[in-house]
């Protein structure tokens, strides 16, 4: 398959990023990194807006830049679907013209152009926005329109920058939603730079962690969680995400019940669990008895100062300990031993509404 | 703006004298306009040569300016060059630079004896000073710096960004600069060019030291109004009003680019 293949070396500002990012055909491979790491810098690269120092970028058999050889495709003739960060839609043309920009920049009539634009506008539930400016639409409606002027040019390779960055919690529900869509439907590979790492779990198949311009850790989320490789890693990715439906308090999620501190939270939420949140004994402890539950180890990950402990069924989690605890607690795959989960440590945010 | 503010009572006294300064000048020629005999001298040979002249020559140097101004601002605002910063500058001299010396200037490049000047005549035949081409070389030479300046600083403040999201659509250079880079900076490219076919149109030093005044040649309105000053005064002040007419109308034509504060 036509998988993307970067090599990237560039220097911007005090910037130095130096890392090979792959991204294989019909998956969605999340950049995941805090800001200033160099993530956009990478996408900037991969398009061709920025020039390289030294690197490589292919897609499949097609190599788009090779400073060895002194090769440089213009981004225009890169055939990737950039959606850029907040959107850079055109201020002066309405929503169709933007998304017909790109097929007439290429040779395609106006005519077919718009119709094509508003086709791509109705799969992005954007339809009703077409004969509006830029200006008159929200964040959300602007990545939209964005990611539908991206896929209007028929890409190899779609390249996303930051899409849920300065949206209310309506807003990226409903961008997840379509963007879940999108990305399940498009062939190509699926690059998503976020800082956030909800939606990176959300979304990605493959998490690529950049630090600093270089890359810290690459694989699966699940992965990341049980073996993080630096505190970054560890404290924002290595965090528990678990869908679940609020009620006065009470979120239920994976078929229990669980007491949290967001007494208002209602309908579908996602909880955040750090692995520090939760604690584990050898026998039932005291205390609130809706968040303690009977489980086993699943996979236990010695590290230099914390142990990773993969719980089993019922509620899949990653809990952190100290090496100290976990020899006490003779924690190996298989044993068995109660969770403990604190109200207070879980963090509810609201989720989609189903539609 | 908050009470207490208001300025000391002599500076108030002289910002009335300085207003005054601007304003009454232009108020003395309205009165001095010989407004019934108006029709009838602005139909006069030599009033109808200047402003057709003017009317032609203005709008080809503003042409010009455009043509070779454009390329200029897209240069020093978007690509990063060694001696951009002293290149900027000098684009800027015209706009300090007495205007005569501009003419001079042009005459020891482009006299018949100047370092161009002569091999051109010598190949073309074709003669600038004392020749209408003169007069829109002479006008493009001090006005096209309000081209540069006003689109330079435009395209700078633009976000060029969206340049690279069209590029990535698959739009060529041309295509962006077609069909984004110029409408995203259409209203300063607009004041630009009134600026500069203002500036062309009131255009006098410069004009007269290369081009001369030959009605009908290269006496301009200005020039024609400077000759009929001593001769026909009535004529004198019916070509000023009409640049005071246009300049006005320049004006209040870019009261959003340049004074919209309320």
């Amino acid at each position: 398959m036509n998988g993307l293949h970067a090599e990237v070396e560039v220097r911007r500002g005090g910037l130095v990023l130096d890392l090979v990012l792959d991204a294989p055909a019909g998956a969605t491979t999340v950049v995941l990194g805090p800001n200033g790491a160099g993530k956009s810098t990478l996408l900037l690269a991969i398009a061709g807006l920025l020039p390289l120092q030294r690197g490589r970028v292919a897609l499949g058999d097609t190599v788009l830049e090779d400073t060895a050889q002194g090769l440089a495709v213009p981004p225009s003739d890169r055939h990737l679907g950039v959606v850029f960060q907040g959107g850079l839609l055109f201020d002066h043309l309405t929503v169709a013209e933007n998304v017909a920009f790109g097929p007439r920049a290429t040779g395609t009539g106006r005519a077919a152009a718009d119709e094509l634009a508003r086709s791509w506008l109705a799969r992005l539930d954007a339809a009703e926005l077409a004969d509006r400016r830029p200006a008159a639409l929200s964040g959300g409606q602007a990545q939209r329109v964005a990611l539908a002027r991206a896929l209007a040019t028929d890409p190899a390779c779609l390249l996303l920058d930051e899409p849920f960055s300065a949206l209310d919690v309506g807003g990226r529900a409903r961008l997840r939603r379509v963007l879940t869509d999108v990305l399940a439907d498009f062939p190509g590979p699926r690059v998503l730079v976020t800082h956030d790492p909800t939606e990176a779990s959300l979304l990605g198949d493959v998490l690529h962690v950049v630090e600093h311009g270089r890359t810290s850790q690459r694989g699966a989320m699940d992965e990341l969680r049980l073996r993080p490789a630096t505190p970054y890693v560890a404290d924002l990715v290595g965090t528990n995400l678990l869908p679940g439906r609020a009620a006065d308090g009470v979120v239920t999620t994976a078929g229990r019940g669980f007491v949290v501190a967001d007494r208002h939270a209602r309908g579908p939420v996602l909880l955040t669990v750090p692995p520090r949140a939760v604690s584990l004994y050898r026998t039932a402890p005291e205390g609130s008895p809706r968040n303690v539950w009977a489980t086993s180890v699943d996979r236990v990950e010695h590290g230099d100062d914390r142990v990773r402990v993969l719980l089993g069924a019922p509620v899949p989690l990653t809990v952190e300990v100290t090496p100290a605890a976990a020899d006490a607690l003779g924690l190996a795959p298989g044993a068995a031993v109660h969770a403990a989960l604190k109200a207070t440590e879980i963090v509810v945010t609201e989720d989609a509404q189903p539609s | 703006m908050r009470a207490g503010t208001t300025p000391p009572r002599p500076l108030v006294l002289l910002a009335v004298v300085a207003a005054t300064l601007v304003v009454l000048p232009v108020v003395g020629l309205l009165a001095d306009v010989p407004w019934s005999r108006l029709p009838e001298v602005l139909r006069s040979e030599a009033a109808l040569d200047a402003l057709r002249l003017s009317l032609m020559t203005s709008v080809a140097a503003t042409v010009v300016a455009a043509l070779l101004g454009l390329p200029l601002a897209l240069l020093l605002a978007r690509v990063q060059f060694r001696g951009r910063r002293v290149l900027r500058g000098l684009v800027l001299l015209p706009l300090v630079l007495p205007p005569v010396v501009a003419g001079a200037a042009l005459l020891s490049v482009l006299g018949r004896q100047g370092l161009l000047g002569a091999p051109l005549e010598r190949a073309t035949g074709l003669v600038l000073p004392f020749s209408t081409a003169g007069a829109v070389l002479a006008m493009t030479f001090v006005a096209m710096p309000f081209l540069v300046i006003t689109v330079e600083g435009a395209l700078r403040g633009a976000d060029g960004r969206v340049e690279g999201a069209a590029a990535s659509l698959g739009a060529g250079p041309w295509t962006v600069l077609r069909r984004i880079t110029l409408p995203g900076i259409r209203s300063s490219l607009v004041a630009g060019l009134a600026l500069t076919w203002a500036r062309a149109l009131g255009e006098f030093g410069a004009t007269i030291t290369f081009a001369g005044s030959l009605q009908g040649r290269t006496r301009t309105l200005p020039l024609a109004v400077f000759v009929a000053l001593e001769a026909d005064r009535d004529l004198a002040v019916a070509l000023s009003l009409v640049l005071v007419l246009v300049s006005l109308a320049v004006v209040v034509g870019l009261r959003d680019h340049w004074w919209n504060t309320p």
